[in-house]
């Protein structure tokens, strides 16, 4: 038991690469492909095909109905013909005991069928006040590509270099790599699956899917593996305000919800 | 205990395909949804069910095809898994604004059919115009009713301990230790149909080792249990059922079965869960059903009657039966009856299994009423049953739950309704005194090629139905919480991909699991049709569960993970106009932690010769198999006599043969004998108890003879 609550708590620290933002919740947590707002978080190289400046907030509960537990995080995206550059800060945790991440992303496409992302991440842990804090610097790459009309890849490294964080016992800051596959079976079906390994943890194996019921709203459903993971969602989509909510049941830890709020500026 | 699987119910779906495979050799797929069933089904519950009431849907129809035209009898077809919900409302709006069809050929022209599915409803379909139903005459009945007679016999030919002679004194001291009767089981069926409006049958059924009309010579056992001795079968069942006549939708007279909602109110018919065909997950209200199967226990006695006038439907029903129980008296006065768990198995060879046979008797009382709109449905269901003798509470804490007492009211009601493209249902139950219970599901085909389907439950744990079925991972309803998804992808024309994913939690202990516990269940089927007769499909399942570890140091029991996965390679294909083959190749793992990994290996060969005119058939395999351990048998669907279904489990290492011939002689009369041996390499005895059998080998027998007027 001691150890099914441990996992969640992987899931919620913010220092470990998850997934974010409700609609990748919703779709059984698969960041990796599929392009949007989200990317400015999962895969900076898809941001390079995101073309409005725009902001959102995203919360997530955690699975324990404790607000001190869950997380917190805003972005922006800005495109430029240069590419599109995007910035994002996240917050766990309460006064005694948080984390923070802050990064700067970009992304760029390369022709017709690729992109490239790179995001330079900033890490600070908090503990107590006799314990202080400590800082770490790590960076994550990106690739996409639209291979054909139906088929989309994209793949995704983060902290490369295995940094850690902390001088007397430093605490490695996990890497992890993840793969996806996105198939457009029409206009209004996607079809998603990811592969996500963090190094030091079992392989997680997502499947999920998003339908268009109408032009303003979406439904959508998923699974992973490791943890089990049921997920499904929907989005209200207005040409400048959007709104996605997710909601995951755990074997043994029950339902969770996360919200995500978007503003298009242009 | 309470044995879970006489709550096990399975659905229409699977005899259908066993039926299908008997009458059109050439309907592949529709063949394989029902073995497929049917050998989820076996795997889940290690019983062997009776899927003669299934069964008799796809005969009747056969006989008296639905009119495609007709919405109500187009309905039927829906249980039967031959129309999805969505392929039916796009006809209905085919038919709404193009008329009536006029060939089954036009089904190609509306959304959702394609050539395949328009095989496997031609032997069921017809397209004619809508008719007034009017009433039968009398003279009609008779004049064009239609009488069959079933008659079949089984033996196993070695003889088992529970037949051997035992000398007095031994059987005076043990009386258990025989079975009364001989090893011969004996079967006995007559129907009678005037179109699919008025049926009439009896079935009556000897088990092996059951009495028939001999005496017991024996003054000991005799005064044991020769008052519950009666001459003849040890099991009838018979009814009168009429259907369509006026305002009378159904009604029936005797054993019947009530199919009501998604399965949690009402249900006492077989029902199947998960199985290969994953977006199946949903049930078709039937309503009223007469019971023509073997299962002893699982029906209703008395009447039950449905009243339909547009859009109301009401229908009540009564019940009253005996039921195997074992019962012991109260040792407070040594004069009330007490009831120590409902076990059924249906099987009454020994004294003891005779003193428990129709020991309680339960009653029921219950209608319900539904309300049909063009966009949705509603309806409530309320039951009430009461028992003549009190079931007591059971000591161990995994049995706190179960049912205890003399009666148990519920109310409930279901719903279904269409919104875009996503057809919601679901049902919810309350038990008076107790628990609720609820379950939601969707399905819905996104586009052409892509079909989901979802579903959540949630059992309270103190929630008790008698009665219900509905889907879950336990046999019965109740402690259990899970989500179900399952999705059919047409990959290409040729391609087919069938997934489920199911995960599940139980809020309390279960038998030989000391806490509440969780699990997963993964499938994955690629199906490949490389030409119209030559089809192959490659399975993968996974599933994981908790199981009670003990080791040493530790006086409770605690849990651990049992994995279970599976891979199957399956093909059939047609060599020449009368011949088909069959191969499949099956490997099994089963892993715990502490006892590491078991093996299970499967392969077989099946040939089907029919001749040109189809009167006779004959479908012989050879398997062979090598299995570490009962944990990781390997199920695999048998052909058998018509009406029988078997899907042995294959364990240890050996062979297994069987070759069954059908003959027809006369258009009135049908011939099926079916000889199966199996020999144990590793194995110098056969099962155990009564049932142990000397030497390896294995031999039965089987035939039957139907009369068709």
């Amino acid at each position: 038991m001691i150890l099914a609550l441990l996992i969640p708590l992987q899931l919620i620290a913010i220092h470990d690469p998850t997934t974010k933002g409700a609609r990748s919740f919703g779709m059984g947590n698969i960041g990796v492909v599929g392009t949007g707002f989200h990317t400015v978080y999962n895969n900076q190289a898809a941001m390079a095909y995101f073309d409005h400046i725009a902001a959102g907030i995203d919360y997530d509960q955690g699975f324990f109905a404790d607000h001190a537990l869950s997380h917190q995080s805003a972005a922006f995206i800005f495109p430029t013909r240069a590419g599109a550059f995007g910035f994002n800060i996240n917050y766990f945790g309460y006064a005694a005991y948080n984390e923070q991440k802050a990064g700067v992303a970009y992304g760029k496409q390369l022709g017709k069928k690729l992109a490239l992302g790179v995001q330079l991440n900033y890490f600070r842990s908090y503990i107590g006040a006799d314990y202080g804090s400590a800082q770490a610097v790590s960076f994550e790459i990106a690739i996409y590509s639209m291979l054909t009309k139906e088929i989309e890849l994209g793949a995704h490294i983060f902290n490369p270099i295995g940094m850690k964080i902390g001088q007397n016992h430093p605490e490695a800051i996990p890497v992890a790599f993840r793969f996806g596959l996105l198939y457009h079976v029409d206009k209004n079906l996607i079809l998603l699956s990811e592969i996500e390994k963090i190094l030091d943890q079992k392989e997680s194996y997502k499947l999920g899917l998003e339908y268009q019921i109408s032009e303003h709203f979406m439904a959508r459903t998923g699974l992973a593996t490791a943890p089990t993971l049921f997920t499904f969602g929907f989005g209200l989509y207005s040409p400048k305000l959007l709104l996605d909510i997710g909601a995951g049941f755990h074997q043994t830890l029950g339902f969770t919800p996360r919200i995500s709020l978007r503003f298009n500026i242009k | 205990m309470i044995r879970p699987c006489i709550h096990i119910n399975l659905r229409a779906f699977s005899v259908l395909i066993a039926f299908l495979l008997l009458i059109h050799p050439d309907i592949w797929g529709q063949e394989l949804v029902i073995k497929n069933a049917i050998e989820h089904l076996s795997e889940k519950s290690e019983t062997n069910f009776d899927y003669s009431d299934i069964l008799d849907e796809f005969i009747s129809l056969k006989d008296h095809p639905a009119n495609l035209n007709d919405a109500e009898e187009t309905k039927k077809l829906l249980p039967l898994f031959l129309l999805n919900e969505l392929q039916y409302q796009n006809l209905r709006q085919y038919i709404d604004s193009n008329g009536l069809l006029l060939s089954p050929n036009e089904l190609l022209l509306i959304d959702g059919f394609n050539s395949q599915t328009i095989t496997n409803l031609k032997a069921f379909t017809t397209t004619k115009e809508v008719k007034k139903r009017d009433y039968p005459k009398r003279s009609n009945i008779f004049k064009y009713g239609r009488h069959q007679i079933f008659l079949r016999y089984q033996r196993t030919l070695q003889t088992a301990d529970g037949y051997k002679n035992r000398s007095d004194s031994v059987f005076n001291s043990q009386p258990n230790s025989k079975y009364l009767g001989n090893a011969d089981k004996y079967y006995f069926k007559y129907q009678f149909n005037y179109s699919h409006r008025i049926r009439a049958g009896l079935v009556a059924e000897k088990d092996a080792g059951e009495l028939f009309f001999e005496n017991i010579n024996n003054p000991v056992i005799d005064s044991l249990i020769g008052d519950k001795i009666t001459k003849g079968f040890d099991f009838y069942a018979a009814n009168i059922y009429i259907q369509d006549i006026g305002i009378v939708k159904q009604a029936v007279i005797g054993d019947y079965h009530l199919l009501f909602g998604q399965g949690l109110n009402m249900w006492t018919a077989l029902s199947f869960g998960k199985s290969a065909t994953a977006l199946n997950i949903r049930k078709y209200d039937e309503g009223i059903k007469p019971n023509t199967s073997t299962d002893e226990n699982k029906f209703l006695r008395g009447a039950a009657v449905k009243i339909g006038l547009q859009p109301w439907e009401l229908t009540c029903f009564y019940s009253k039966k005996k039921q195997d129980a074992s019962d012991f008296l109260s040792p407070d006065d040594q004069e009330t009856h007490l009831i120590k768990s409902l076990n059924g198995t249906g099987y009454h060879r020994t004294v003891n299994e005779i003193l428990k046979k129709s020991a309680v008797e339960i009653q029921l009382l219950g209608s319900r009423l539904q309300y049909t709109h063009r966009l949705f449905t509603v309806g409530i269901t309320g039951s009430h049953s009461q028992l003549d003798k009190e079931v007591l509470a059971q000591p161990a804490p995994y049995q706190y739950y179960q049912f205890k007492g003399k009666e148990n009211t519920l109310i409930g009601s279901d719903y279904s309704f269409r919104l875009y493209k996503l057809h919601f249902y679901g049902e919810y139950s309350y038990q008076l005194n107790g628990g609720w219970a609820y379950l939601g599901g969707l399905s819905a085909q996104l586009n052409s090629r892509f079909a989901l389907a979802l579903m959540y439950r949630n059992y309270q744990k103190n929630y008790i139905n008698l009665f219900g079925a509905a889907f879950g991972e336990n046999t019965q309803n109740t402690a259990e919480e899970g989500f179900y998804m399952g999705c059919n992808f047409l990959i290409s024309p040729k391609l087919q991909l069938n997934a489920y994913a199911d995960i599940f939690r139980f809020s309390w202990l279960k038998y030989r699991i000391d806490a509440p516990s969780y699990g997963s269940d993964y499938l994955a089927e690629i199906h490949y049709q490389l030409q119209p007769k030559t089809t192959m499909y490659f399975k993968i399942r996974y599933k994981t569960k908790m199981l009670n570890h003990f080791t040493e140091q530790q006086a409770h029991a605690e849990l651990q993970k049992q994995e279970k996965y599976s891979i199957r390679y399956h093909i059939s294909y047609q060599v020449h106009p009368q011949l088909w083959l069959k191969n499949r190749i099956e490997y099994q793992v089963f892993r715990t932690l502490s006892e590491g990994k078991q093996g299970g290996f499967l392969i077989y060969q099946d040939i089907i010769f029919k001749n040109k005119k189809e009167t006779l058939s004959l479908s012989t395999r050879l398997a062979l198999f090598d299995v570490d351990d009962y944990d990781s048998r390997i199920y695999a669907y048998e052909a058998d006599l018509l009406y029988v279904f078997s899907v042995p489990a294959y364990y240890n290492r050996g062979l297994r043969a069987y070759g069954m011939l059908t003959y027809k002689i006369s258009k009135t009369v049908q011939f099926w004998i079916k000889l199966a041996h199996s020999w144990y390499e590793n194995k110098e005895e056969i099962s155990s108890g009564l049932n142990r059998i000397e030497g390896s080998c294995k031999t039965e027998v089987r035939c039957q003879l139907r009369i068709k007027i």
